[in-house]
């Protein structure tokens, strides 16, 4: 049901807030040649597609999902030839260095790495405490302020460099709670849907959903439904919000966000009466930023995560069980709440 | 500079840890033996090559340790996390959220579990995350596995090279492409390339290669630090600043002394290290061997030591490649 080469491709792919034109550009691709569906490219990035069901939607249905990742910013370039960086959204403070990374640059892609001050010569003080963001630094392997200008300028965008593999019944790559999300999107609008639908791939989810924000003010659904994906607990925790292989997460708040209550227990009952796995998120975590662009417009909004471990950090890792659960899920809860039941 | 960048890849990309480094050992055998006359190993997983006047009064031995750091696997927990700890000194603020790949019956993708929450963090125990139950990984890893870190060897700006394991295979590259600058040469002492074991866990292959070879004197190629942020200016060279050349107590001052001299005479590069004490490298344990051996330190520039992330400049494994030769090609009774 999901493409896992798609989605390799996906996580391969640098896209840090604010530029996200690769990861669209493969995402319209892979939906270009499918009939009965109209695209469109807005102003700040996103890409909507308003697929033709069997039937009109009574309700419209907006279901969004991100494209962008965290990651880095060049923002000044240092005399000894270093260049400092900003963090760009949710990155954990122990991802901060000795990292290889892949700098996005005018010329093409370019390797580096995030410098580490030697073990050896750490303080007792320093040492297993992590680096801060002052600290930062991108080694590019010039040696002088002349040859990294040359070669980077500030605003570049700054990866993690990660391996992706499938092991077991996971699996593991750089950005995975944005592009999961958009792999499970595709793979629905892939699916004869049994009413007509809108989905939307935003872009700056990781600065304060500008791009949902505005999708939604052009669309203006009656229901978003918004997938990303969330922390999920590590083994040896007995209560982390959610767990992998365990279906999708759903919400009924964040922090500053409460999620419609109708629509809450209506997917879960139907999630169960279908057998397929889900999960209330049993933590108050997220921000929320989604849910609250999301119903700017006043409509009735929904989360529905997957299951992600280690996000914010190199690699995370997600069940392929859940992706094709929420695929299962949206695929028979949408047609409901487009004929106006939920 | 293309020759060498492929043989430090080629060297950087075979894995080998304190106490299991056969694989890496293996590959280092091949590479050394078109330039040198037999190749050996010995009980402790070292590997030695012969080459120069065998038999001549002067025995030379150069050392460059084979082992990288990582980790090894200690336990496997019920719930299916893989409890590990370091094999030598990781820095281990780079460990929380690093891809890693288990060595286990196959080898195995994984995560170091991140502990995004402080209070959580449990003193200095780490676990790797390979997503699979409990009873999965008793077929699939033992205690005693290592782990090492996810890299990928890529070419930075210029001539300088980022991969794992620099320290200390660009040192193995530094005596491949010596014994191969000398291959056609005719020399007066014997020479012998060691490749040793256990460097980073304390120098015992070394020490046990030493013993046997009984070497009359010595040259121990590691890596040293180069200049980066946060490191004081006078505690390192500076990557592209060619060799440093190693000043210490512990070390015989007419061999530094002559090292020096050469790099000016050949117009290289160099920097010298001055320690005060021990090198904490393979030269200390060489240098006590038996009745003792004088020794000598050679070390190229290194940044970001023991991460995924080491960083050198190649030109500094080609100038210390070239300064060792010229040692080696004046020594004689």
């Amino acid at each position: 049901m999901i493409n896992w080469d798609f989605l390799q491709e996906l996580c391969s792919i640098p896209g840090v807030s604010g530029e996200e034109k690769g990861v669209r550009e493969r995402i319209l691709r892979e939906l270009e040649p499918l009939g009965n569906v109209s695209l469109h490219t807005t102003p700040l990035g996103c890409l909507t597609v308003k697929k033709q069901g069997r039937k009109k939607a009574s309700v419209s249905v907006l279901i969004c999902a991100p494209m962008d990742e965290p990651g880095f910013l060049v923002s000044r370039i240092c005399d000894d030839g270093t260049v400092k960086l900003t963090p760009v959204g949710d990155i954990s403070g122990q991802a901060l260095c000795g990292r290889p990374v892949t700098v996005c640059t005018a010329k093409g892609e370019l390797p580096g790495v995030l410098g580490a001050k030697p073990v050896h010569l750490l303080t007792a003080e320093e040492r297993g405490k992590p680096v801060s963001a002052g600290e930062l630094y991108l080694d590019i392997g010039a040696l002088s302020k002349e040859e990294a200008g040359e070669a980077v300028y500030p605003g570049d965008r700054v990866v993690f460099a990660s391996p992706w593999s499938q092991s077991g019944n996971m699996v593991f790559g750089r950005s995975l709670t944005s592009r999961a999300a958009c792999a499970v999107l595709v793979s629905l609008l892939h699916r004869d849907l049994e009413c007509d639908l809108t989905a939307a791939f935003t872009t700056q989810g990781e600065t304060g959903a500008g791009g949902l924000m505005t999708v939604v003010h052009d669309v203006q659904p009656d229901v978003v439904l918004c997938i990303e994906g969330a922390q999920a607990s590590s083994p040896d925790e007995e209560d982390g919000g959610c767990a992998l292989g365990k279906g999708p997460s759903v919400s009924f708040m964040d922090t500053r966000m409460v999620y419609d209550s109708r629509l809450f227990r209506s997917v879960i009952e139907m999630a169960c009466r279908l057998h397929i796995p889900c999960q209330e998120r049993t933590a108050v975590d997220g921000d929320g930023s989604a849910g609250r662009a999301a119903s700017q417009t006043g409509a009735r909004t929904l989360m529905v995560r997957i299951p992600v471990r280690y996000p914010g950090v190199p690699v995370s890792m997600t069940a392929k069980e859940d992706l094709e659960s929420i695929v299962r899920l949206l695929e028979a809860v949408c047609p409901e709440i487009a004929g106006g039941s939920f | 500079m293309e020759k060498l960048r492929e043989l430090v890849f080629r060297l950087c990309g075979e894995p080998g840890l304190p106490g299991e480094e056969k694989s890496a050992a293996a590959l280092l055998a091949r590479e050394i033996a078109p330039f040198a006359d037999r190749v050996e190993t010995d009980a402790n997983g070292n590997v030695f090559a012969w080459l120069g006047q065998q038999g001549a009064k002067e025995r030379v031995l150069l050392d460059a340790h084979m082992d990288q750091v990582g980790l090894i696997v200690t336990r496997l927990e019920k719930d299916g996390r893989i409890a590990v700890d370091r094999c030598g000194g990781v820095d281990r603020r780079v460990l929380p959220g690093a891809p890693v790949l288990v060595h286990g019956a196959q080898k195995l993708a994984g995560v170091i579990a991140a502990a995004e929450h402080p209070e959580k963090e449990k003193s200095d125990r780490l676990w790797v995350d390979c997503g699979r139950s409990g009873e999965e990984l008793g077929q699939l890893v033992s205690p005693g596995d290592r782990v090492t870190l996810w890299q990928r060897p890529v070419s930075l700006l210029g001539d300088r090279i980022s991969c794992a394991a620099l320290d200390d295979r660009c040192g193995c590259a530094v005596l491949i492409r010596c014994a191969e600058l000398l291959k056609e040469e005719p020399l007066s002492c014997e020479v012998v390339v060691q490749f040793s074991t256990l460097e980073e866990i304390g120098c015992q292959g070394a020490g046990v290669g030493a013993y046997r070879i009984q070497p009359t004197r010595a040259v121990a190629v590691d890596v040293s630090f180069a200049s980066q942020p946060g490191v004081p200016p006078e505690k390192c060279g500076t990557l592209g600043g060619g060799p440093m050349i190693g000043i210490s107590p512990v070390l015989d001052g007419n061999m530094s002394r002559r090292m020096v001299s050469l790099a000016r005479r050949d117009g290289i590069p160099y920097s010298c290290e001055v320690m005060g004490g021990e090198t904490s490298t393979n030269g200390d344990r060489i240098a006590v061997s038996r009745s003792g051996v004088p020794t000598a330190l050679l070390s190229v520039p290194l940044r970001n030591m023991h991460t995924a992330a080491e960083v050198i400049d190649l030109r500094d494994v080609e100038r210390t490649a070239q300064l060792l030769a010229s040692y080696l090609k004046e020594v004689r009774e």
